[in-house]
């Protein structure tokens, strides 16, 4: 699995980026979205803003995603940008423990990681 | 989470503050009445009385305010008086010998979204200093020089206080727009966070300002323990030395702002958590689509 992080469109210092999941095995994985951590800003000499998941499903196996091969699946968010910003994501299993910006509190839980997006205000 | 736990500070403008009063130290004859004194004078100048006929013990010199009662300023922003000891704003003047933790003082809309909760009320480091002032008396043929600390000065004080999150609908997402609504138990666990600030500071005001207080304290006013010196100045530096003000004021001020500065140790430590709230993204609550909904895991 692989994870990546793209700008999908920016207007001034407004920017919509996107956290994509791509399976690029030709076998399906599972994850469980409640894992998936991301985008999280960090701007430069500030507080990290608060670490970006989804809401559970309300039944438990509904948060597993099944990724058949070479398949995606993503999240979007947007963020105004006002001083130089990295931008990071990853996925954890299983799910919960503690979550910073830049990575797990347990680096033995995580899966994979997108390499950090760095963006700079207009 | 944070906000006034920055690094920056207040400037706090510096009062300079009147001199003792010499009228008290040299024209009250020790004879007089004290009660008279303190109907007269006020309590500062029995103050005085009592402590020459304590010191002197009937010796009529009259003790020597060696320093005008100092300057004022917050930690960072360095007051001092004429040692170059680090002073600070004074407050009522009866500053408190434990960090006074003044818990939640409000709720507001989260920082996140352009609000003052989830934020300390005070600088990180910063605390109100009265700095030492010393007092001596010129040595006779028969004893030394004495050194002591004048009652009411050389007195710290920490506050902290934070502003806490209103549950529900929170505004505008500061950092990219869209509604925030932010869930009763979120706000619990952010005031949480901003109780680890507090904690953390009171911890480092007991290891750094209660030692020097204690020190101050035995060797303050009437009551007080004396430095001795060949000649006034000698005993000055040898109290100076003992209570080394400078270093226990200002190892509180470094090691808190260390500590308490956004994503300091304080703030990644707690963050780590897995009870830490997060931003679960677009959320229906109550048939209403809010853009970011703020809740723990």
């Amino acid at each position: 699995m692989k994870l990546a992080l793209e700008v999908v469109s920016r207007d001034g210092n407004e920017v919509v980026i996107r956290l994509v999941v791509f399976n690029d095995s030709a076998k399906p994985v599972e994850f469980d979205r409640r894992g998936l951590a991301g985008p999280n800003g960090v701007p430069e000499k500030q507080e990290a803003w608060p670490v970006s998941l989804e809401p559970a499903a309300k039944a438990k196996a509904q948060n597993a995603v099944l990724l058949s091969a070479f398949c995606l699946y993503g999240r979007e968010r947007k963020f105004t940008i006002s001083a130089p910003t990295t931008f990071h994501a990853y996925l954890v299993s299983p799910p919960g423990g503690g979550l910073l910006a830049g990575g797990p509190a347990d680096s033995k839980t995580l899966v994979a990681s997108a390499a950090p997006l760095v963006l700079s205000p207009e | 989470m944070h906000a006034a736990r920055t690094s920056r500070q207040a400037a706090i403008p510096t009062t300079k503050r009147k001199e003792p009063s010499r009228l008290a130290a040299s024209h009250v004859p020790l004879t007089h009445d004290l009660l008279f004194l303190q109907r007269t004078i006020g309590n500062r100048a029995t103050s005085l009385a009592i402590q020459r006929e304590f010191e002197d013990q009937g010796e009529k010199a009259a003790p020597q305010p060696v320093l005008e009662e100092a300057a004022s300023g917050a930690v960072n922003v360095e007051g001092v008086n004429a040692f170059g000891e680090s002073d600070g704003m004074v407050g009522s003047g009866v500053a408190p010998h434990a960090m006074s933790n003044k818990g939640k003082t409000g709720s507001d809309l989260w920082e996140h979204a352009g609000g003052a909760g989830g934020v300390g009320n005070q600088s990180v480091g910063s605390a109100e200093l009265t700095a030492p002032v010393y007092e001596t008396r010129a040595a006779t043929a028969k004893k030394p020089a004495k050194a002591w600390i004048k009652s009411g000065t050389g007195k710290v004080k920490v506050v902290r206080s934070y502003t806490g999150v209103s549950s529900g609908n929170n505004g505008v997402y500061k950092h990219g727009g869209g509604t925030t609504w932010v869930t009763g138990k979120a706000s619990t666990r952010i005031d949480k966070h901003e109780k680890e600030h507090i904690k953390s500071s009171k911890a480092l005001h007991d290891a750094h300002i209660k030692p020097v207080e204690k020190r101050v304290s035995s060797y303050r006013g009437l009551t007080g323990k004396n430095k001795d010196g060949a000649d006034e100045a000698a005993a000055t530096t040898a109290l100076q030395t003992e209570i080394d003000w400078n270093t226990a004021v200002n190892d509180f001020a470094t090691n808190d702002s260390a500590q308490n500065t956004p994503m300091g140790p304080v703030d990644l430590i707690d963050q780590a958590k897995p009870d830490f709230y997060y931003n679960f993204g677009a959320k229906e609550v109550k048939k209403v689509q809010y853009d970011h909904f703020v809740d723990t895991n």
